[in-house]
């Protein structure tokens, strides 16, 4: 399985598409999530919610009903929609790898945030087909070596 | 997937702790979680039953803190350990980046364990991943309870890989780091060398040095597809000196039509010197032709007297001579490819700039390269992928599409509403059937008695459809 490699310009873009479906869904915050429940990019207003967590539980969420959807012979379920008292969820398919999580309370209505969704897709989509031909750059952009993870592991977790 | 973000300097990876119900799995990530420095520590979530079995995952980020200027962090799950919960198992194992099996070390247990393992096999198999080629350690836990099996029995039945093993008492915390440094360190490596990988096969030592430091040499015709390099092999690197940097933090603010300088990007090559090769060259944009500025050119490419190669995001300088400037958009000119057969009329859709429509996935011919006028090169699939690889058409694609939109919708609000066409389809068209009675509409929907009657004759269909002939009659 490829790895994403996100540039500036790659978080730039999305933010720009995402920043965008985000005002005129009038969405709280949004997030595009891998389906491993990695957390590529967020817009809007996230500081009070951990957003690692949130990305891997909806990504769980939205393998948990896929498979749901294989039962009943269906290959997925493009959109998911969880209605709260005043906060819901709108996660919908952006393409074979990632998630669009938006997620809205009762200022705004479904509808608008499906449509709006679904035209943000359509220009997330044009990056991330541009992400997946990402490589890695030059040797100063290296990730760190397992010997430096180590030390701090043992910096983490000292004596243990 | 690990996943690798420059633009927060940030390497996510996904570790799985995985291994029969019962053996330890959950209590791993909470002695870690516990462990963890108060200033880095996250929530850990669980999936759990009421009696706190895994239902469907456990889950704590793991933050190492900066490295080297990256923000390395693992992401730890767990799977929950019945066997009926397979299901649930294969939905978290998709991207892993390294798996600890955590085995019970007690004897009566070691068919479980066997079949845990089998079953991560399986599991792993569906997804294309090899269990000996993913990074993978073994934790042979409960080692404190009596009537465990030696290290070297557990060795022996489910070291089948001879992968790193640790014993450990997970519930006391011994152990529990030996396996997290352990699988940490190999994720890394696995990562490192899938990097030293990339870099060797994209830049072959055997290019001499104008050509090894393109970041993307041209492939050879048909080969726009490469498959990724099969096992990653840590190997030297094989250039003397290193591409420019990526400017990843330091990075000004994008500026949205001029090229991204960051990403991977040819320098511009040397200029050919082709006059000859092109018979008719391209003209320039008529005078009173609309000016084109969504883009601003490149800065101009130093000239030189050879050419080593050609890219698709060549763009003459303003020292070029040779080649007359074109209104076009840069970035998708190939000066090999044919001219084309009538000089080239100037952009249609350039007043005003009509944003291109977005382009389906799955590579439409021509799509972007139509939409900008330019001359497609080659194939037009590996044109529109390099060109936005090379960042010329990323910010006017994006700009269209987001300007399609908010015109569609201004659209949308301003023109009156179409009429509906089953507006009153029901209460105020009138009832076409004959055989209505009264104003019930619900009427139309039954047939009468005659028509019944009719119906159900046996020599009735014939004749209702299709006339008979003069001799049948």
């Amino acid at each position: 399985m490829a790895n994403y490699i996100l540039y500036k310009e790659d978080i730039d873009r999305l933010n720009k598409v995402l920043g965008h479906l985000l005002s005129s869904a009038s969405a709280t915050f949004v997030l595009l999530v891998h389906k491993d429940g990695n957390l590529l990019a967020n817009q809007g207003y996230t500081k009070a919610f951990d957003t690692t967590a949130l990305a891997a539980l909806a990504a769980g969420s939205y393998a948990a009903t896929r498979a749901i959807a294989q039962m009943i012979g269906e290959n997925e379920f493009t959109v998911l929609f969880h209605k709260g008292h005043t906060d819901n969820i709108h996660i919908s398919l952006v393409d074979e790898d990632c998630i669009l999580v938006l997620v809205f309370d009762d200022r705004t209505n479904p509808g608008l945030v499906r449509l709006e969704s679904e035209k943000a897709i359509k220009g997330v989509n044009l990056i991330l087909e541009d992400i997946r031909h990402n490589e890695f750059t030059d040797l100063e952009s290296a990730p760190p070596k397992s010997d430096s993870v180590g030390q701090q592991m043992e910096r983490l977790f000292p004596g243990l | 997937m690990a996943s690798i973000n420059y633009a927060t300097r940030e390497i996510s990876c996904k570790i799985v702790y995985y291994g029969p119900g019962l053996s330890g799995k959950t209590t791993n990530l909470q002695i870690i979680h516990r462990k963890i420095p108060a200033e880095t520590k996250s929530e850990m979530v669980s999936l759990a039953t009421e009696t706190d079995r895994t239902l469907f995952f456990d889950f704590l980020p793991l933050d190492l803190g900066s490295i080297k200027g990256f923000a390395t962090k693992f992401q730890l799950y767990t799977v929950p350990g019945q066997v009926y919960y397979n299901a649930t198992r294969k939905l978290v194992l998709r991207g892993v980046d390294g798996v600890v099996f955590v085995a019970d070390s007690q004897r009566d247990k070691m068919q479980e364990n066997l079949d845990s393992l089998k079953n991560l096999q399986e599991n792993l198999k569906e997804y294309g991943i090899d269990l000996g080629s993913v990074p993978f350690v073994l934790q042979y836990n409960k080692r404190d309870l009596p009537g465990v099996a030696s290290v070297a029995e557990l060795d022996q039945q489910i070291n089948w890989f001879k992968v790193p093993c640790f014993e450990a008492q997970a519930h006391q915390g011994i152990g529990v780091f030996t396996t997290l440094k352990a699988i940490g360190k190999i994720v890394i490596d696995t990562f490192n060398a899938k990097y030293t990988a990339r870099q060797s096969s994209r830049r072959p030592s055997s290019l001499p040095d104008s050509q090894s430091t393109l970041p993307h040499p041209p492939p050879a015709s048909g080969s726009a597809a490469s498959p990724p390099p099969p096992r990653p092999v840590p190997a030297p690197m094989p250039f003397a000196a290193p591409p420019p940097a990526r400017p990843a933090a330091a990075a000004p603010a994008m500026p949205p039509p001029p090229i991204p300088p960051s990403r991977p990007q040819a320098p511009p090559p040397p200029l050919p010197s082709i006059p000859s090769a092109l018979p008719t060259p391209r003209p320039s944009a008529p005078v009173g032709a609309p000016q084109f500025t969504g883009f601003s050119p490149p800065p101009p490419a130093p000239p030189a007297a050879t050419m080593p190669g050609l890219q698709p995001g060549f763009f003459p300088g303003p020292g070029a001579p040779a080649t007359p400037p074109v209104a076009q958009s840069p970035g998708l000119m190939d000066p090999m490819a044919p001219p084309p057969p009538a000089p080239m009329a100037p952009l249609p859709g350039l007043t005003g700039f009509e944003p291109p429509p977005p382009p389906s996935r799955g590579s439409g011919p021509g799509s972007a390269a139509a939409a900008t006028g330019a001359v497609p090169m080659g194939s037009d699939t590996t044109a529109r992928k390099k060109s936005r690889l090379d960042g010329t058409l990323d910010p006017s694609d994006l700009d269209a599409e987001i300007a399609r939109y908010e015109r569609e919708l201004s659209e949308q609000k301003t023109a009156p509403p179409p009429p509906r066409a089953d507006t009153g389809r029901v209460v105020t068209t009138p009832n076409v059937n004959p055989n209505m009675e009264g104003n019930d509409p619900l009427a139309s929907a039954f047939l009468t008695p005659e028509e019944l009657s009719r119906l159900q004759s046996p020599d009735s269909y014939p004749t209702r459809r299709m006339p008979l002939g003069p001799g049948q009659q």
